[in-house]
């Protein structure tokens, strides 16, 4: 899969990485504390943080891959400074870097704009809950409360991730630090 | 090793070709390219070694071959084992955190067997007299330092082709002498393409040269020697005397002595010393402590805070920017990103904005660095411009021709300055020879 | 022997079995004695900074707390005798066995991870995962490359605040600071990425191609990995046992 990638799309997606594998942490304990007051329903309409790194890097690079590389990259290198979930992080980062991906598989890698960053979006809520479901015994819980958990995840997953990462990426290519992504060469052939 | 044909390339987010029509062949040897600032030269060294096009989406046409094969045949990182370059900016050419391992970085991609990669190691590291910097932090260098540290990089994997771009221009006299003498040595073995704006520093040291005007080759032919340029004193007339103070400083391997500045309003000062003796530290401790000080640090890039040249020039005031981004040379790019010119261009700009402050003070981290003579007999109109309206110019250099526009001198050794002294400094062999600023007899 | 020597790939893939293992045991005490065991472990075969391993542990008692509680009051219902009413839900056996049982197993995870966390070196498994793992070198070195950012954009950011500085920007209160971070906020991620496309070029300046490469750093495979790894295989076995 790597083949084709230019060496600085790698190490932009490492960077972007380790980036949002800092925000991710402080916004796990931020998540933490008060999870303790009102239960894991807390994390919910935060949780579009924890799947931009995907909608960022995938925007920026347009390339297969990206957004399930950066989400699994960043989620490894989170727990590697201190995210005491530990391994198991990184399959939630696989799991939901597979969600968003699907978004852009769905549409050949050939689209890149908000509706389609939305839908990554709401993707990686999709199959992060499928996950939360399993792992945090959600069937102990009852139904509605199941479903405004599911509602929330799933908007927050579309504005924070979705609306949020092409917003705080379109600032990044005004700025010029973008020219040589293909996220600017886009740009270019519509003039 | 290269043989391009009407080569041309173009940026991708600019309209006019950065190089033109390029026909060249370059064989063993050792060959200087020469050329204005923003004529090209590094673009050039960037297709040579085969970043660009692919890292840029440039634009190439026309033939380029390297080592008889078409650049586009190479998968990335390919020709560069061939191939050793030392880039412009000192600041932004490492991969890893400390000598030691960027040095061993570069080896593990030459695949040099392991047991192999220490004596490797310390074999170039004492042949530069670098064994100090060893274990140290590269981010923590200086100027000066870190660019030593990328020729031993570049050299360790043994390559049969050099680029060094403008290798001199962050050196100080001794070293940069040292240098020359010891690349000769090298240079019997691999051959050597350097770009360089002073090559009277080189000697004899060149059999060919190659001159780039406006992206295309005006001469290529036999290396002929010119004289350095000459630069005479400003005349200045002093003011009312200030005060500055500069605190005690320490970190991990430097201490900078505390320090005391007077300094007269007109005056013109040149502050000289080693590479790592300690002046960057002191300027941007200088210009922490005192808000009437403003400052261009040795890597300008660090001071733009806009997407364009004439808005970077117009920031935080309302006087015209006009005459100086013409004098500068900037004019053609005032609608560039700042980010996007050439090293000389970037310095320019970052002293542009500087001279169009109004502050008491304005301090030049090595301004001369990699500038053309034209730009730098602009800068020094526009410096003695500044004194004559009554600030103060303070400058850092490594370029002796230049530094000798000064009235007052200070010197670095070792964290401490000492000074002030006058013109009469260059009579006085022993000061300069300790403080490296002695060129061999040339 | 020590957890710190082991094999970073070994380890890792040892504790992530048994969290998944954990994950399908409904009942309160195969996590405790995870919990316990792993604790024990950690004692005998690495330093443990006892206070480093608490401040990663309070946000996750946190955690099992709240766990707890969501699953008593928003317990669904379930046949069988209930013990007391809480918040008008009634809670049965039944309940309390799961929310006990959910709630220790978030402390056995965090046991277990941070028993990962605290004895790895990042470039060590970094390491190990491209000589154990195949992780493909490109990564492998980008990751590195991510390591060092760091302390860079520490400095960037202290190199932002001293150009904005000297360009005029005046920030004179702590408060001003503070306020002043979203301006540089963009401007710190746009300067790391024009730092990281320069850093990928000198990887390649190098010859680095991302090919399988000679490597100084070598991470073995030695007996004691082994043994670690069945140490706490034997663990989880006993701890399911328990719970029988
Ligand atoms: N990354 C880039 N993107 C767009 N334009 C660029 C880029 N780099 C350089 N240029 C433009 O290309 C021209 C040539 O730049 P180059 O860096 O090759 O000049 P140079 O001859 O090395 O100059 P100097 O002596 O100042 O280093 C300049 O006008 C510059 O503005
Ligand atoms: N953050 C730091 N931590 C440790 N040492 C440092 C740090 N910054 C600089 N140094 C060291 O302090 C010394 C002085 O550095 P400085 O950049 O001031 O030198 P300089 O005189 O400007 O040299 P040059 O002419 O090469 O630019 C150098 O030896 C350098 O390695
Ligand atoms: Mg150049
Ligand atoms: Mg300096």
């Amino acid at each position: 899969m790597l083949k084709s990638w230019k060496l600085k799309e790698i190490v932009l997606l490492a960077i972007l990485s380790v980036v949002f594998a800092v925000v991710y942490l402080a916004f796990v304990h931020v998540g933490n504390l008060w999870a303790g007051l009102i239960g894991p329903i807390a994390y919910e309409w935060i949780f579009g943080i924890w799947f931009i790194v995907s909608i960022i890097a995938a925007y920026i690079i347009r390339r297969p891959g990206a957004a399930f590389l950066s989400e699994v990259l960043a989620a490894t290198i989170e727990m590697m400074i201190g995210n005491a979930i530990g391994p198991r992080i990184i399959l939630v980062g696989i799991i939901q870097g597979l969600g968003a991906e699907a978004a852009f598989a769905v549409t050949s890698y050939k689209r890149y704009d908000l509706w389609v960053l939305m839908l990554a979006g709401f993707g990686a809520a999709a199959t992060s809950f499928a996950y939360t479901y399993v792992m945090g015994g959600l069937a102990a819980l009852s139904p509605t409360y199941v479903a405004t958990m599911f509602a929330l995840r799933a908007t927050s997953g579309m504005i924070i991730a979705g609306l949020g990462g092409k917003i705080l990426s379109d600032l990044l290519l005004r700025t010029g630090a973008l020219e040589g992504y293909a996220i600017a060469r886009q740009g270019r052939v519509h003039g | 090793m290269v043989e391009a044909e009407q080569l041309s390339f173009r940026y991708p987010e600019k309209q006019s070709k950065v190089l033109t029509d390029i026909t060249l062949q370059l064989t063993a040897g050792r060959t200087l390219i020469t050329g204005a600032s923003g004529s090209g030269k590094s673009t050039l060294f960037s297709l040579l070694n085969r970043l660009y096009p692919e890292n840029c989406d440039g634009i190439v046409t026309g033939k380029l071959y390297l080592f008889d094969r078409s650049y586009d045949t190479y998968a990335a990182g390919e020709v560069n084992r061939r191939v050793g370059t030392v880039f412009q900016d000192p600041d932004s050419q490492f991969v890893m955190q400390t000598v030691e391992e960027e040095l061993i970085f570069t080896l593990e991609n030459f695949a040099v067997a392991r047991d192999e990669m220490m004596t490797r190691v310390a074999t170039i590291l004492a042949e530069l007299q670098l064994t100090d910097y060893r274990d140290r932090v590269i981010h923590d260098l200086s100027g000066g330092e870190k660019q030593q540290i990328a020729v031993a990089c570049a050299l360790i994997g043994k390559p049969e082709w050099l680029l060094l771009d403008e290798p001199l221009a962050h050196l100080d006299p001794e070293t940069s002498t040292r240098f020359v003498q010891w690349l000769d040595n090298v240079a019997q073995t691999v051959n050597v393409v350097i770009i360089e704006h002073r090559p009277f520093l080189w000697g004899g040291f060149f059999d060919r040269e190659v001159e780039l005007v406006n992206g295309r080759i005006n001469y290529d032919g036999p290396f002929v020697a010119r004289p350095d340029y000459t630069f005479s004193p400003v005349e200045v007339t002093k003011g009312n005397v200030f005060l500055f103070h500069v605190p005690q400083l320490n970190k991990k391997t430097f201490n900078l002595a505390s320090s005391k500045l007077t300094v007269a309003e007109g005056d013109l000062i040149a502050v000289l010393g080693r590479n790592g003796s300690g002046k960057s530290t002191w300027l941007k401790s200088l210009a922490r402590e005192h808000q009437e000080v403003g400052l261009v640090p040795q890597s300008p890039a660090h001071l733009f805070i806009t997407s364009d040249v004439s808005r970077e020039l117009a920031y935080g005031h309302n006087r015209p920017i006009g005459d100086i981004m013409n004098r500068l040379g900037l004019g053609p790019f005032r609608n560039d990103h700042p980010l996007s010119l050439s090293h000389g261009q970037k310095r320019r700009l970052a002293i542009g904005v500087m001279m169009l402050s109004n502050k008491r003070l304005i301090a030049f981290d090595e301004p001369t660095a990699g500038q053309d003579e034209v730009s730098l007999r602009a800068l020094y109109e526009l410096m003695v411009e500044r004194i004559r309206a009554g600030q103060t110019v303070l400058f850092v250099t490594h370029d002796l021709s230049f530094a000798r526009i000064a009235n007052t001198y200070y010197l670095m050794h070792e964290g401490y300055l000492s000074g002030p002294y006058d013109a009469s400094l260059w009579n006085e062999t022993e000061l300069l020879q300790a403080h490296g600023l002695l060129l061999e007899e040339s | 022997m020590t957890f710190q020597e082991m094999n970073p790939t070994i380890k890792f893939m040892t504790v992530t079995l048994l969290m998944f293992g954990l994950a399908f045991m409904y009942n309160p005490w195969t996590p405790l004695a995870v919990f316990i065991g792993t604790l024990i472990l950690q004692i005998l075969f690495s330093n443990v900074n006892w206070k480093r391993w608490g401040l990663f542990m309070v946000p996750f008692l946190f955690t099992a707390l709240g766990t707890l509680w969501t699953t008593l009051v928003f317990g669904k219902e379930t046949s069988g005798e209930v013990m007391f009413t809480l918040f008008g839900n009634d809670v049965t056996v039944e309940n309390v066995i799961l929310a006990a049982t959910l709630s220790l197993r978030v402390l056995a995870f965090t046991a277990l991870s941070l028993l990962f966390t605290l004895t790895t070196d990042p470039k060590r498994f970094v390491y190990s995962l491209m000589q154990q793992g195949k992780l493909s070198p490109k990564i492998a070195y980008s990751v590195f490359v991510g390591f060092r950012f760091f302390p860079i954009l520490k400095h960037e950011l202290m190199q932002l605040y001293e150009t904005h500085a000297l360009r005029g920007v005046r920030l004179e209160t702590r408060l001003d600071h503070i306020r002043h971070v979203p301006n540089l906020i963009i401007p710190l991620l746009a300067g790391s990425i024009r730092q990281a496309e320069r850093i990928a070029f000198s990887m390649e300046a190098r010859g680095f191609t991302g090919e399988p490469r000679a490597t100084y750093e070598v991470v073995a495979i030695t007996r004691n990995d082994f043994l670690l790894a069945s140490l706490l295989i034997v663990l989880f076995g006993v701890s399911v046992w328990i719970g029988i």
